[in-house]
Parts: C-alpha cells; structure tokens; sequence
C-alpha cells in the first residue's frame, strides 16, 4: 500500500509542478568598446563588429518564451564630462547562432519577447552605438554601464 | 495516510523555490578612450640658408637644427607618436622663370632634433625619420618641440638662383 502511494506522489508531482533546476543563465560576452575617439569626432560600432556588447543567454526548460529589457546609459561619463551615445533599431540584433549574418535587429529601448525557446537553444544580443565627442572636454576614458534584464514569461 | 502527507510536502517544497528563478540579469560597461588630436605650431627660425656665393667647387652647407626651424607638436599626453620625413630636392625654376637662366637643382638632408616638452634647446635628442616619440604631459596636453636644420650640397656647376622647395614632414599616432 505503501509503495502504491508513493508512485503515485511521483507521477503526480511530475506532472503537476515541473522541476526547473538551473533556469536561466546570462552571460555577458564582450563589452561595447569604441577604442580611441579623436575629441571633435564621432564613432560608429556596428552590431556585428568585434567591439560591439555580445550576451548570450541560455536555459534548461524543455520550452520557454522570454522577455528582455535593456537599460542603456544615454551618455559615457568621465570627471563630470560626458558624450551623448546613441543606441537604435540598426545597431542592435539577436540570433540563434553566434553568426555575422542571419540575425534580427530590434529596438534597444523596448522590450523583446523571444518565443519557443527550446532548452537548447541560446539566443545571442548584440548591441552596437554611436558617440558623438564634442571638442572642448577631457581626454579620457569615458565609460556607462548597460544592463540586461530577461525574464520568463 | 500521515505517511503519505510528509512525501507530498518533501516533493512540493522544493519544486516550488527552484521554480521561482525566473529571471536574471547581466551588467557590461561600454567605453571609449577620447584623444586629442595632432597639431602643429611653427615657434620660430626658418630653413633659408640665406646667400651663398658660387665657387665652382662643391661645397656643403650646414644648418644645426637650433639655428633652424622650431615646431611645437600637441595632442594626446604620454601618447606615442611616429616622425616620418625624407631628404628633398629644391630648384631655382621659379627664378629662372621670371629672370632667365639655367635650371638647377640641390639637394636638402633634414637634422631634426627634439627637446621633449621644454621650448628651449637643452639636451636635444635626434629624431630619426620612422621613429617613435612619446608626447610630454604638460598640463594635459602632450607635446613635443622639436628642431630642424639640415644642409645643402652645392655642387661645382651649379647654377644661380633661389632654390626653394617644400619639405614634409609626417606626425601620425
């Protein structure tokens, strides 16, 4: 009797409430870099640029939809100065494959939601922008900070 | 039955905390180095080798580079940046042109030398074409002084005139 009981608790917590050990995992691949700007200029970096931010993320659920949210600075900053950075639709992307080619761009500054996810599926972002550096600043290393947020639905 | 309630309770409690990980998120920095670029001030001096009478012989004529031409460079401080210049030639066309004669030219080997970030010429260095020179930090502005003289070779037929040309000289990072 007891055995029967048992069997059925573990047929039934299957079904009931899946087990997801290990959901969700976010790694940040490279950094937004635009190397050295001459002050009075402006630089580009292409979604599919070696310098351009590059995350990954992956999970262990047999299929799943995702949202993803990035918080984007609107300017690099050093001792008190700063210079405008553009983030847009043309510089940023996602795939499937960690390829230069075949990706969808999106809008940075809306949320995306990536649907049918399967559990061995990785989704790569890219996001590449645009400074303008005005001339009478400090030459410097100007840095901002850009978060990602993804969430299951 | 009491059995049976403590094994639903094991199995329930810990599906539901792993399942509450449902989202993450993930930090990155975007960066980049601002650098002030090149230029250039003429200081002082020139490179005219002022009147020289024609022997018909050869001679050299020769500038030091403090008794030439002094050139301040700006940009980026500490910052590396490469020299590149080559001797040149300079003709008397011009002159013949307006006041007839016959053509000639000469050579001009540049002698540069550079004093790092002083403005006066104390414990100059050589400053070879192809080099590379660190800008001096001065006030957060990276510069360099450097000198240049040279010298001409007059040759023994050589005809008179002024001689002049355009002598380059390539500052890159």
């Amino acid at each position: 009797m007891i055995k029967l009981h048992l069997i059925y608790l573990l047929t039934l917590s299957t079904f009931l409430f899946p087990i997801y050990p290990q959901t969700l995992t976010i790694n940040h691949l490279s950094d937004l870099n635009f190397g050295e700007v001459f002050m009075g200029y402006s630089a580009e970096v292409q979604h599919t640029d070696p310098n351009a931010e590059e995350f990954s993320i992956s999970h262990t659920i047999k299929q799943i939809d995702i949202l993803v949210q990035f918080t984007l600075p609107s300017a690099l900053t050093y001792q008190g100065y700063s210079v405008p950075i553009t983030f847009d639709y043309t510089h940023s992307a996602w795939s499937l494959n960690d390829l230069a080619y075949g990706r969808t761009n999106f809008e940075p500054f809306s949320q995306l939601t990536i649907n049918n996810l399967k559990n061995k599926d990785i989704v790569y972002l890219w996001l590449g922008g645009i400074i303008n550096v005005p001339l009478n600043i400090n030459p410097g290393t100007y840095q901002g900070t850009i978060i990602i947020t993804v969430e299951i639905l | 039955m009491k059995f049976t309630f403590k094994i639903l309770l094991l199995l329930v409690v810990p599906v539901t905390f792993i399942y509450s990980q449902s989202s993450g998120n993930a930090v990155a920095v975007v960066s980049a180095k601002l650098i002030k670029g090149l230029g250039t001030q003429s200081i002082g001096g020139n490179l005219n080798f002022g009147d020289i009478v024609l022997t018909n012989s050869s001679s050299t004529i020769y500038k030091n580079p403090d008794e030439g031409m002094e050139i301040k460079i700006s940009g980026h401080p500490e910052k590396n940046i490469i020299l590149t210049y080559q001797p040149i030639e300079i003709n008397n066309s011009q002159w013949v042109a307006v006041n007839g004669g016959e053509e000639g030219a000469l050579s001009f080997t540049p002698e540069i030398e550079h004093t790092s970030g002083n403005a006066s010429y104390t414990n100059a260095s050589p400053v070879v074409s192809g080099g590379t020179y660190t800008l001096q930090n001065s006030d957060g502005e990276g510069i360099m002084y450097i000198w240049i003289g040279g010298n001409i070779q007059i040759n023994d037929n050589q005809p008179a005139g002024n001689y002049s040309g355009v002598f380059q000289i390539n500052i890159s990072y």
